[in-house]
């Protein structure tokens, strides 16, 4: 029943997602490559969810299969958010050029 | 010669004027005397309380942090030539009298005068677990940057213009004080101590930061060490 729930919420989600990310495609608020690799990667997560025996077919039966799933997984989890933490720094750098830029060149405001 | 003391200032109208007025006009050697107050984006009137006591305001549109605060003031000061620039808390625990002590130093030929609560071996009125953090922070720089001074984060301090130029880092938050001293270690400046007195009101203990917060200091030193930005 608990797997059901679980499959039902992760499909429910991917699906939010891929609305999402092909409303800010239309609206060009992404750019196709982004959008072509949410889409990929959602779909991806829609048909595990669905069929989880495509991991034994793809990384060989048993655990030692979901458990390299689950290596890669992480790693993907880990790469992304390092290009988070890179783009969130840039931006705070950009912000913080734009703060001080802005006090120094009014200062009479 | 031009002075510029600059007063990084959140929520601080209630103390800022009258630390404003205490600033000494005349200094030997010094023409002109000018003070800047970095508002980093208060809630309260620290801007217009500055603006009235005398000081020309920096307005930070968002909250910075002490460290960003205090690199704007940095920048305006090279922007706008000064030879020499002074750093002070504006809660009134830094003792403006005291501003000549530092700038003498400066121009005997020292590039960075740290003002140091702590030289010498006693606490000086310091509670006990500041004096115990400031300590550690004093090993922490040591480590990250092969520096010693007894009081690595003491906001008091006296910029050449040397190393108004040399000392320029990223760092927005309380770990700036360690950072400027690293950086200015690694820029071959001139570094010294000059002891100062502390003033603890109720007002400035409750305004000092939190202690839990010398973790963010660490992770922050630790990641603009790993970064190379120092």
């Amino acid at each position: 029943m608990i797997l059901l729930f679980a499959k039902f919420l992760a499909v429910i989600v991917a699906i939010f997602v891929l609305a999402k990310t092909t409303h800010d495609y239309k609206k060009k608020k992404e750019s196709r490559i982004m959008f072509l690799f949410w889409y990929v990667l959602w779909w991806g997560v829609i048909a595990l969810t669905l069929f989880p025996r495509i991991i034994d077919t793809i990384f060989g039966q048993g655990r030692s299969g979901v458990n390299t799933f689950m290596g890669l997984v992480i790693v993907f989890v880990l790469y992304m958010s390092y290009r988070l933490y890179i783009k969130a720094e840039r931006t705070e750098k950009a912000l913080q050029q734009l703060v001080k830029e802005l006090a120094i060149k009014m200062p009479k405001e | 010669m031009k002075l510029c003391v600059i007063m990084p200032a959140y929520n601080e109208a209630s103390v800022i004027a009258d630390v404003i007025r205490q600033i000494p006009k005349k200094i030997m050697d010094i023409n002109n005397v000018e003070v800047i107050v970095v508002n980093d984006n208060s809630t309260d009137n620290t801007s217009r309380v500055a603006k009235e006591a005398g000081a020309v305001v920096l307005n930070h549109r968002l909250n910075l942090g002490a460290g960003g605060a205090t690199m704007t003031g940095l920048e305006y000061a090279r922007r706008n030539n000064f030879d020499v620039a002074v750093t002070m808390d504006s809660d009134g625990q830094h003792d403006p009298s005291e501003i000549k002590k530092l700038v003498k130093r400066v121009l005997s030929g020292y590039d960075l005068v740290i003002g140091s609560r702590l030289l010498g071996s006693q606490r000086h009125g310091m509670p006990l677990i500041k004096w115990i953090g400031n300590n550690a922070f004093n090993v922490i720089t040591f480590l990250f940057y092969g520096v010693w001074v007894t009081d690595s984060q003491s906001g008091f301090k006296a910029f050449s213009k040397k190393a108004m130029e040399k000392c320029q880092v990223e760092s927005v938050g309380y770990e700036i004080c360690s950072a400027l001293i690293g950086k200015a270690k690694a820029e071959h400046l001139r570094i010294c101590e000059e002891p100062i007195k502390i003033i603890y009101t109720d007002y400035s203990k409750r305004k000092g930061q939190h202690y839990l917060n010398g973790f963010n200091i660490v992770i922050r030193l630790a990641l603009s060490k790993i970064r190379g930005s120092l």
